[in-house]
């Protein structure tokens, strides 16, 4: 993962539990690295070994931790200069879900080993739309939740989601309905 | 506005901020996001109330010579927002009386491309525009990812810096306290030894003369026996103030703070020195309110009296008529202590101005000839001086030549609630003959190396009704000590095989002797030492050289117990 996701991960937990609640997180997971280079990409080993520390320490579920982390990834992109981009990919939740393939397409040339996910949108209404989600990796359904609702916030809809299919659970990939309230 | 050729609509949509000008440089035409972004760049307008040329000259070139540069780089200035370029090219179609700009705005930013409400829809696909827009955001990103990398390696080494530095001092300090504590156990030693090595021949020429003395009929004899006693006791005391002297410098001096009477310390003063001034016709005077004759303190006695005792008999030295007074006055006093000036004043030959400069130090009397005629080490001073420091306090004189001196002395000394008072250094007389009458024909053991302090002991011993066992080592004393119960031990330190501490410590786990008294004979007087005695079971310790009296006065006391 590019440097960019583990800073996200650090920020959001120096704010809310403040730096030395990050060090004894990098000290758990055994990460020595002092700065995350934002362009750097970063073997996926290290973010996830941060994601089970900072599980540990704050005591909370990896679910819950995930989705939170994808609800401040909507903001944290934005602040940190592709507030823009995002801005460009629609002006609807609708808009921006369905751009997401394009939105990752101009993503990846900035970032050359970007391995992104795929998504398509499906049962569109003008309220509600079914997502699928195809990922090469494991167990970041929970994440894709947090990014949904942080999209809906962006555009001051609540969002209510339901998992349809889960990779977890067996199936080929995990699809949401979602119902802007 | 007439409908656009084919070729026009498809410029159109690739330059959304395309510029259309006929020959007389009048706007035609232009692009959809320049209409949204700068309506007031409409058709019909002339070019150069809208544009000026960016660059040295401002004014814009004709038709004709954009006809001759087409396709080379051309950049514009908007009028109404003059910080606004943009950047394109002249490009004519075929032979239309038009020319076309095709140009973009030049942004640097992704925001501003935002603030001006362009999405990247609005964009044509292959318009790199926005992603190198993200793209150069990117590139700053990296660079203050750098830049604080750099700051932060800076930190570190500057931290790693700090903290070799304070590693290197604590190093250094650790090798000068050892050093130092290197340079502190050799003084220890070298003063043990020399203190050993002076002591010990001290008290076999002092032990012989005594008993000599005692076995002595001939006046003459005797009178030569006194002599050599005398000039012994002087040697001793000489030896006695260098070592003092030197355990002061060396920093080995500790003071021993004992509860007693204050008053007691002005008697001792006046049995030890009245019959000098007697012998001198010279009045001796005390003079001490009541109040604090009686006051109990806690101070180390030993070492007040011997300044006192110093000073007075300096005083005594130094007065032929007249008179010698040791006053004592309170200057101050709290709750836990009092503040007290002693004086010693004399009605003596005095001292000069001059004199009274160096008279507190090393080897310094008032002048040469003071030795020759009034004897003395010129230490004394000098040790009153340390000894007074040590204490906290401050010694100071007044004198004049020919008149007399005062000399004074100033400490702080602790109050004490104790009722218990610390025996006078004025010894009880008789201890031999207590002996005799109490204890004559007791075993004492007497574990001494050195056949004349052997010889010298165990006579003096012999005299007072005791009877003597002699071990000339530590293994010996050990082996008599398993065969026989003895009612006391006299143990000197450094002996041969098997030194006293471990002699002793032997001894106490027998089964005859675990509760013998055990006295300590041992020219070792640092208080290490005596601790180390004391640690292994001694029950007491006797500085040698000893006299006879305090000889008998240590073991009455041993036997007694």
């Amino acid at each position: 993962m590019y440097g960019l996701v583990n800073r996200a991960l650090e920020e959001m937990i120096c704010t809310r539990h403040g730096a030395e609640t990050w060090d004894r997180i990098k000290q758990k997971a055994g990460v020595d690295i002092d700065i995350f280079v934002r362009m750097e990409a970063y073997p996926d080993d290290i973010t996830y070994r941060l994601v089970g520390a900072a599980c540990e320490e704050l005591a909370v579920t990896p679910a819950d931790t995930l989705c939170d982390f994808g609800r401040h990834w909507v903001r944290y992109t934005g602040q940190a200069g592709y507030g823009a981009l995002f801005d460009a990919a629609g002006s609807t939740v609708q808009e921006v879900l369905a751009n997401l393939d394009d939105l990752h397409s101009r993503i990846g040339l900035l970032y050359p080993q970007l391995q992104p996910p795929s998504f398509k949108c499906t049962e569109v209404t003008d309220d509600a739309l079914v997502l699928h989600y195809y990922s090469t990796r494991q167990g970041l359904a929970p994440m894709v939740i947090g990014l949904l609702h942080g999209i809906g916030e962006h555009f001051g809809k609540r969002l209510e989601i339901a998992q349809l299919t889960s990779k977890a659970q067996g199936d080929d990939h995990d699809s949401f309905r979602i119902h802007l309230a | 506005m007439p409908e656009p050729s084919t070729t026009a609509a498809s410029l159109l949509k690739l330059f959304p901020f395309l510029v259309e000008v006929d020959a007389d440089l009048c706007i035609v035409r232009t692009g959809p996001l320049l209409q949204r972004v700068c309506p007031e760049i409409a058709a019909g307008r002339p070019l150069s109330e809208v544009f000026s040329r960016h660059g040295a000259v401002a004014e814009l070139p004709s038709f004709g010579e954009l006809r001759q540069h087409l396709h080379h780089v051309a950049i514009m200035r908007q009028r109404a927002a003059p910080h606004r370029l943009f950047k394109g090219e002249w490009f004519g179609a075929g032979a239309a009386e038009t020319l076309h700009f095709l140009g973009w705005p030049w942004i640097t930013e992704l925001s501003e491309l935002t603030r001006l409400g362009i999405s990247l829809d609005d964009l044509p696909a292959h318009n790199p525009l926005a992603d190198l827009l993200m793209l150069l955001q990117t590139s700053n990103n990296t660079l203050a990812d750098t830049q604080a990398l750099a700051n932060t390696l800076r930190d570190r080494s500057r931290k790693l810096e700090e903290s070799n530095r304070k590693l290197q001092g604590e190093a250094e300090l650790i090798r000068a306290r050892d050093e130092a504590e290197r340079a502190s156990r050799a003084k220890s030693t070298f003063l043990a030894n020399m203190s050993h090595e002076l002591r010990t021949p001290m008290n076999a020429i002092l032990g012989m003369t005594a008993l000599a003395r005692r076995e002595a009929t001939s006046p003459r004899l005797l009178d030569q026996l006194g002599k050599i006693e005398q000039a012994s006791n002087h040697l001793l005391a000489v030896i006695s103030d260098i070592l003092d002297l030197s355990k002061i410098e060396a920093d080995k001096l500790t003071l021993e703070p004992l509860d007693f009477r204050l008053g007691s310390i002005i008697d001792d003063c006046t049995a030890v020195l009245g019959e000098r001034a007697h012998a001198k016709r010279l009045p001796f005077r005390t003079e001490m309110p009541t109040a604090l004759s009686s006051l109990s303190v806690r101070a180390d006695p030993v070492r007040l009296r011997q300044i006192l005792i110093n000073l007075a008999s300096n005083a005594i030295k130094f007065t032929d008529a007249g008179e010698v007074v040791v006053r004592v006055v309170a200057e101050s006093e709290s709750a836990t202590g009092i503040g007290l000036r002693f004086e010693v004043e004399d009605t003596g030959i005095g001292i000069s101005f001059a004199d009274q400069q160096r008279i507190f130090n090393s080897f310094e009397q008032a002048d040469a000839s003071m030795t020759r005629k009034y004897g003395g080490t010129g230490l004394g001073l000098a040790i009153c001086k340390r000894l007074v420091e040590r204490m906290g306090g401050e010694i100071g004189l007044s004198s004049h030549a020919g008149q007399g001196s005062c000399f004074w002395f100033r400490i702080c000394l602790a109050r004490s609630s104790a009722e218990t008072v610390c025996p006078s250094a004025v010894f009880l007389p008789s201890a031999e003959s207590r002996i005799l009458a109490e204890h004559a024909g007791k075993r004492v053991l007497l574990v001494e190396d050195e056949p004349i302090n052997q010889e010298i002991t165990s006579n003096l011993l012999e005299e007072a009704g005791l009877i003597v066992d002699v071990a000339g080592d530590g293994v010996e004393a050990v082996a008599l000590a398993e065969e026989k119960a003895y009612a006391l031990i006299l143990m000197d330190m450094q002996l041969p095989r098997m030194n006293g501490l471990d002699a002793s410590r032997s001894i106490r786990q027998s089964r005859l002797n675990a509760q013998t008294p055990i006295l300590a004979m041992t020219a070792n007087v640092f208080e290490e030492d005596r601790q180390a005695c004391l640690a292994v079971g001694m029950n007491a310790h006797l500085p040698k050289p000893a006299t006879p009296e305090a000889l008998f006065e240590a073991v009455l006391a041993q036997l007694s117990a």
